[in-house]
């Protein structure tokens, strides 16, 4: 990894984590999906920059429609 | 601070050796195999008749050759069986953000569905190929496009949202409209397929109009073999609007793949967004770089319908470290698609894949980009026939010398003596979306068997 690159992926994770804490109490349509396409955006940034939490952010839906949170 | 001054989109990501990105695939592929297990009935099902459990795979050779092949046909089976998508999809429909689908063009659409973030993703990989022809977010882009089902340019859009440019949709506008909306619009750069960037320079000029004056920098295109393909698209296009042409590869289904190079003599597969391999479509052995093979795709870009080891069934010349010379270290294609595994006919007892004789066509000096490859069938055997346009300046006295050219140099490179013959500029048909350079006129139960004998 270049210069500081460590750093921000440890920086994202811990956004990326709070974020998805965030989203599991909230229960504000718009403000939930607001924090979703954060979600995404922190996912995709770590991806970016060579680390993945997971495949997809946490709160994609299973296929019979239940959700994680 | 500004960042355009960068000469790539990710600099880190796109000049990773060899072996970081095969070790970043590795951990990567293992991450969409446990997701497919975990979510999709198909996969589970798929694998478990083949013996295969993700935990099989500790290295990339056993994702090649361990992960059970998928092809296009599984899934429009289950499309067709279970509408609208089957048990392939791997999320809960209000997770599903857009519905796209193939432009059918090798057969019947194939349904898409995508997730709000692979949008996100899929859009991105055209950015790289942008960014290294010098595209910036102060660009302007203009679609001539109708904003249909075909998922192609819906991507280029996610992309230029994602890179932070400006969208002009020209959806609904005829061709000439799309001139004078290029004109009062002012946009840097025009996306289409490449063969209908070359029927708006044909109206412009029609209409008095010389669109290398215009405010395009460049045109970006996908769809159809384009600049990266073929040398006399790259000139009719770089000359006609005096501007700098892209081509990016798409696979509707699988990601925006192959987002071009700075270079244009081939494309880089996006490495962020997918992982290839180059597999023999006989023996489905992997090939060393630079052999002729078919491209094998898993897409990281889309979660709604997982891609795993799928079969394009595009022939590519491919390299894992790239000879093209720029400094981009992601995979490269050679000539983009060089010819499909599922369509090639015998000609006088030689192979022939009609997309490579495009490509040798269109390196022809004086041959326009407006040329058929007629297929037919005289008794038991294939006949091939070239009807080519040539460039308007040139002179009828040289139209038989250029159809010379043209039959000895795929003589020299295919092996085979096919027929050429001229037709007068502006007579050969010209097309809104892709091109339709191969006339099939055989009957239907030919084209089968000889697809069959091709690559299956």
């Amino acid at each position: 990894m270049v210069n500081g690159q460590a750093k921000a992926v440890d920086d994202l994770g811990r956004l990326y984590e709070a974020t998805r804490d965030l989203l599991a109490q909230t229960d504000v349509p718009a403000v939930r999906q607001c924090l979703r396409t954060s979600l995404n955006n922190l996912h995709w940034a770590l991806w970016l920059m060579g680390a993945e939490p997971s495949f997809v952010p946490d709160y994609v839906s299973l296929p019979d429609g239940r959700q994680a949170f | 601070m500004s960042h355009s001054g960068a000469e790539h989109w990710n600099q880190w990501a796109e000049t990773l050796n060899r072996e970081e990105l095969d070790a970043l695939h590795l951990r990567r592929l293992k991450r969409v195999l446990d997701y497919a297990w975990a979510r999709s009935a198909f996969y589970r099902q798929h694998w478990q008749r083949a013996g295969f459990h993700p935990d099989m795979v500790q290295s990339l050779d056993d994702f090649k050759h361990r992960v059970p092949l998928t092809d296009k046909q599984d899934f429009l089976q289950m499309q067709e069986d279970f509408p609208p998508y089957g048990p392939t999809v791997a999320v809960g429909a209000a997770d599903i953000s857009h519905h796209a689908e193939t432009s059918g063009s090798t057969g019947l659409p194939l349904r898409i569905p995508f997730t709000d973030y692979d949008t996100e993703r899929y859009g991105e990989s055209w950015i790289y190929g942008w960014w290294v022809l010098g595209i910036r977010p102060h660009d302007s882009f203009y679609f001539a496009f109708n904003w249909g089902n075909y998922a192609g340019f819906w991507s280029a859009y996610w992309g230029v949202r994602r890179l932070g440019a400006t969208v002009y949709s020209g959806g609904g506008q005829t061709t000439e409209q799309h001139v004078r909306n290029i004109l009062g619009l002012k946009p840097t750069v025009l996306i289409s397929t490449p063969s209908y960037a070359l029927r708006i320079l044909e109206a412009a000029r029609e209409m008095g109009i010389d669109l290398s004056a215009s405010s395009l920098r460049f045109t970006y295109h996908a769809g159809e073999p384009g600049p990266c393909s073929l040398a006399s698209v790259r000139r009719k296009l770089d000359e006609g609007f005096g501007a700098i042409s892209g081509e990016l590869l798409g696979i509707a289904e699988v990601d925006a793949v192959a987002p071009g190079c700075r270079l244009r003599h081939g494309v880089h597969m996006s490495e962020m967004s997918n992982f290839s391999w180059s597999m023999d479509p006989r023996s489905h052995e992997e090939v060393a770089d630079g052999v002729i093979a078919e491209n094998v795709v898993t897409t990281y870009a889309n979660s709604a319908q997982p891609l795993i080891n799928y079969r394009t069934h595009d022939l590519v010349r491919a390299y894992n470290r790239p000879p093209c010379g720029c400094d981009m270290t992601w995979r490269y294609l050679d000539g983009v698609v060089l010819g499909r595994s599922d369509y090639m006919v015998t000609v006088k007892g030689t192979n022939v894949y009609p997309a490579a004789v495009e490509n040798l066509i269109s390196d022809v000096p004086g041959v326009s980009p407006y040329f058929q490859l007629i297929l037919s069938r005289e008794g038991s055997f294939d006949e091939l026939l070239i009807r080519l346009e040539p460039d308007s300046h040139i002179s009828s006295q040289e139209w038989d010398g250029i159809a010379e050219e043209v039959v000895r140099r795929i003589k020299d490179v295919v092996g085979v003596r096919l027929r050429a013959e001229v037709a007068a500029p502006g007579s050969l048909p010209r097309h809104d979306l892709k091109a339709e350079r191969i006339v099939d006129l055989r009957r239907d139960e030919f084209r089968r068997e000889l697809d069959r004998q091709g690559g299956q």
